[in-house]
């Protein structure tokens, strides 16, 4: 599967099928494996690209910090490398961060956006709780608890209410096929906290659709209606009983609004 | 200093003022001194009461798993035991479980309640963070780095944006004279998980003010609204861009609240 060396570093990207364009961008940590189960409903209309951000997955770390702006950039380069002058994009978490991030800057390439779990500044709560984390992984603790510690924070009250899926979710999580490096984890933990898109919503005239966890307790859900307000050209829609792993817990209603959204 | 026996334990209990009895009841893992700002301003005008729970302060800390009725009677039997007849009550967090559950089993002993920080049933996301935190103590992660990952449970983003606050909220926290054992730990967290007071929260008599965060994450906004909508005699009290610990951070604004309400 392919590399390309985008702004000096060497990216690891995945395209699949035809059509428009339709860029996926990852959340903090995340690799391109979040998406592989959207990528046979999306490459049926879309030409899909997927890749992992600038110290995630299969991608090189830079050493930090990094920031929104440079994953953003990371971004662009990749579609200047494929020949891509404008296309469809959705982004997770962070990654919804880079889209802002895109529609501010570089108005001309994007088409129309998705914003899956958004927010324009990161809260002070998850950003603390993102520190913690990793204080505890440095101090040593049994990594299956450190990661647990994790798991009220992103996912809902009905999907944590079987304790075997949360054994489940942990185990996934321990076995992941491309840990993120220290030096990653550290560089976009620092592109998060020092990002703060919320004086420039007003200026983004991308159409958006925002699809939002309505029990959120990373990024809340006034992070979302924020965002609502803001924006210029954006329709939210919220899902109730849904926490931050919105494209996990309703998989359905996120690949649905992608397809519906970028087609119509 | 005073203790009360009473089923089979010694309770710990201070008592200051003269007039009509006002009783504060103490959230998961705390104790008396959570009050210990309120005294002054109040004990012109009541009979203050305050009491640590079972498993929590100076009293008693069984071996066994608890339950919110126990900690109910135990608080009813205090009563007894100060020979008064009927008291208004002041609760954060569990305590609001206490509240609610005595005004259900002994009815005629309580007239009006204040419920900061409110829920019928414990969120599965609350449980897991308190169950999580409960095994980072017995696996001897250092205590600061413990409450490091709590706090941004508990308090506002903007309390958590400032690091003066959170730096002396973790020393004050570090410096608790008082630290649970793991028993009262165990304990109480088993009288969270079995509590639900939404089969009879629609028979309670008592008046009750309901003071809840919008963006608590710990009991989130719509707990209140849940109790709001069930209980006969109930009036809400949001506070914006708050989290679960009204109490601390709006001390003034909450007993200004409990003044009003407990006078009328």
């Amino acid at each position: 599967m392919p590399n390309i060396i985008v702004n000096e570093i060497e990216f690891y990207y995945e395209s699949h099928g035809s059509g428009d364009p339709l860029i996926l961008i990852c959340g903090f940590t995340n690799h391109l494996e979040m998406w592989r189960k959207f990528i046979p409903k999306l490459s049926a209309s879309f030409e899909v690209i997927v890749f992992d951000n600038r110290g995630a997955g299969r991608t090189e770390s830079s050493p930090p910090p990094y920031t929104i702006e440079v994953l953003a950039d990371d971004v662009i380069g990749l579609m200047d490398s494929l020949g891509i002058q404008k296309a469809h994009m959705a982004g997770f978490s962070m990654g919804s961060l880079i889209i802002q991030s895109i529609g501010h800057r570089y108005a001309e390439r994007i088409h129309k956006g998705v914003l899956i779990a958004p927010f324009s500044v990161l809260p002070s709560t998850a950003l603390m709780q993102a520190h913690s984390v990793a204080k505890l992984f440095q101090a040593g603790v049994d990594p299956a608890l450190a990661l647990e510690t994790m798991l009220p924070w992103i996912y809902s009250n009905d999907y944590l209410s079987d304790p075997k899926r949360v054994v489940r979710t942990i185990d996934t999580l321990l076995k992941n096929p491309y840990p993120q490096s220290p030096e990653g984890y550290t560089g976009q933990l620092q592109a998060l906290s020092k990002c703060d898109m919320s004086g420039r919503l007003s200026v983004i005239e991308t159409p958006l659709l925002i699809l939002a966890g309505e029990e959120d307790l990373y990024t809340p859900f006034y992070e979302a209606k924020l965002l609502r307000e803001q924006l210029p050209n954006a329709v939210l829609k919220g899902v109730p009983g849904v926490g931050h792993m919105l494209y996990i817990e309703a998989e359905d209603i996120t690949v649905e609004g992608i397809h519906a959204f970028c087609t119509g | 200093m005073p203790f009360a026996p009473v089923n089979g334990i010694k309770l710990y209990y201070e008592a200051y003022g003269k007039g009509r009895p006002l009783v504060f009841l103490s959230g998961f893992s705390t104790h008396h001194l959570t009050w210990q700002s309120f005294i002054e301003p109040l004990q012109d005008d009541f009979q203050l009461i305050l009491l640590d729970n079972r498993g929590a302060g100076q009293t008693t800390a069984p071996a066994s798993p608890y339950s919110i009725d126990t900690m109910a009677d135990d608080t009813v039997a205090l009563m007894d035991h100060l020979k008064l007849d009927v008291a208004s009550m002041v609760g954060s967090s569990m305590g609001t479980a206490i509240i609610q559950t005595i005004a259900h089993r002994a009815p005629k002993r309580i007239d009006k309640g204040v419920l900061i920080a409110p829920f019928s049933k414990l969120p599965r996301t609350s449980l897991l963070k308190t169950m999580t935190t409960g095994k980072l103590l017995q696996a001897g992660v250092p205590l600061d780095l413990v409450i490091e990952t709590v706090i941004p449970w508990l308090f506002s983003r903007d309390f958590v944006a400032s690091p003066e606050k959170v730096s002396a909220k973790k020393e004050e926290m570090t410096k608790n004279p008082f630290p649970q054992s793991i028993e009262g730990f165990l304990g109480q967290m088993h009288a969270l998980e079995t509590f639900d007071s939404s089969q009879f929260i629609r028979q309670l008599e008592a008046k009750f003010l309901l003071i809840a965060g919008e963006e608590d994450l710990s009991t989130p906004f719509s707990c209140a609204q849940f109790l709001h909508e069930h209980l006969a005699n109930s009036t809400l009290h949001p506070f914006s861009r708050m989290g679960h610990m009204a109490h601390a951070e709006k001390h003034g604004e909450v007993l200004a609240l409990i003044q009003k309400f407990v006078k009328m």
